[in-house]
């Protein structure tokens, strides 16, 4: 004989508005506030959000103004110090044109409270961080 | 005995489309005319005449949104930004704008320096917010120009995308 037993996958979610002050350079962490914050998410400090166990798909996006044609920013998640998920930036024609997604995202499973974090991997140009066009969407459920 | 287990997920949501050639100017509340569901049996509404989306106080929402325009002007440099209002005209607080830029990426840059992705993103908590509207913030242009959402002619023709809006009920 078989049971059969319904189990929700609930998905819950937070927000965080990211932000730097000045023009973020390469390997500066960007701000990261939160805002909705169903999951139990916690800051460790202005850029560094600590999130409980459980499975993750973050998504951030970084809007701005950037002075030259050439000037970019290009920026990844950091999970516990490492480097996860895509890679994202601006489009710029410094040297090898290039188009490319604003969004970085990463899936990860974690057992325990873990350091996220949002990574400026390259920059050149005086970039500045708009909050208005920028954005994280962190989609959580336990394991 | 064994037991199985049935995944079932929590997610409803819709899929909004069909703005049609209506003109985009700072202001114009975006009204998707085609409604497609998906997942299961959703609890917010939609007034396509008013462009309003109605919440549940019990749920959260992820929405994202991309506008498409083609412009009656010859080679223009322009943006429009758009994003999420609630009921009270406020910007929704969790949210960030979209931007589409042009018309061609080397020339725009020669003249604006906005830079963000295309999509408009927002998690709206349904017991703080209860309905929210797409709306377009700012349109940009160095010459005098005229938007379209959707038409599909002119220089965008080559482009099969067409202004759309994703909700996602958890």
């Amino acid at each position: 004989m078989s049971h059969f037993i319904t189990q929700e996958a609930s998905i819950s979610l937070a927000w965080a508005t990211p932000g730097f002050t000045g023009n973020p350079a390469t390997s500066d962490y960007f701000d990261l506030t939160l805002g909705h914050n169903d999951l139990g998410i916690s800051s460790t400090n202005a850029t560094t959000l600590s999130l409980p166990a459980g499975t993750y798909h973050v998504r951030a996006t970084l809007g701005g103004t950037k002075p030259t044609e050439g000037s970019y920013i290009d920026y990844q998640w950091e999970l516990d110090g490492s480097t996860v998920g895509n890679r994202a930036g601006w489009d710029t024609n410094a040297g090898n044109d290039k188009v490319t997604t604003e969004y970085a995202e990463a899936v990860f499973s974690i057992t325990s409270a873990t350091a996220l974090r949002l990574l400026c991997n390259l920059a050149a140009g005086a970039n500045v961080i708009q909050d208005e066009y920028s954005g994280v969407v962190i989609r959580g459920a336990a394991l | 005995m064994t037991f199985v287990p049935i995944k079932t997920s929590n997610i409803a949501g819709g899929f909004y489309s069909g703005v049609g050639a209506v003109s985009l100017s700072a202001g114009t509340v975006i009204k998707p005319q085609t409604e497609q569901l998906f997942g299961q049996s959703k609890s917010f509404s939609y007034n396509s005449t008013t462009g309003v989306f109605t919440l549940n106080s019990s749920k959260t929402y992820v929405i994202e949104a991309d506008v498409m325009t083609t412009w009656n002007s010859t080679t223009p440099r322009f943006y429009i930004t758009y994003g999420f209002f609630d009921n009270t005209s406020t910007e929704i607080s969790d949210s960030s704008r979209g931007s589409v830029r042009g018309y061609r990426p080397d020339r725009y840059y020669q003249s604006y320096t906005l830079i963000s992705d295309e999509t408009a993103l927002a998690v709206i908590d349904g017991s703080s917010v209860s309905s929210f509207t797409w709306e377009i913030i700012a349109t940009q242009a160095n010459v005098s120009t005229v938007f379209t959402a959707d038409s599909g002619v002119g220089s965008s023709s080559y482009s099969t995308t067409r202004c759309r809006l994703y909700i996602r009920e958890y």
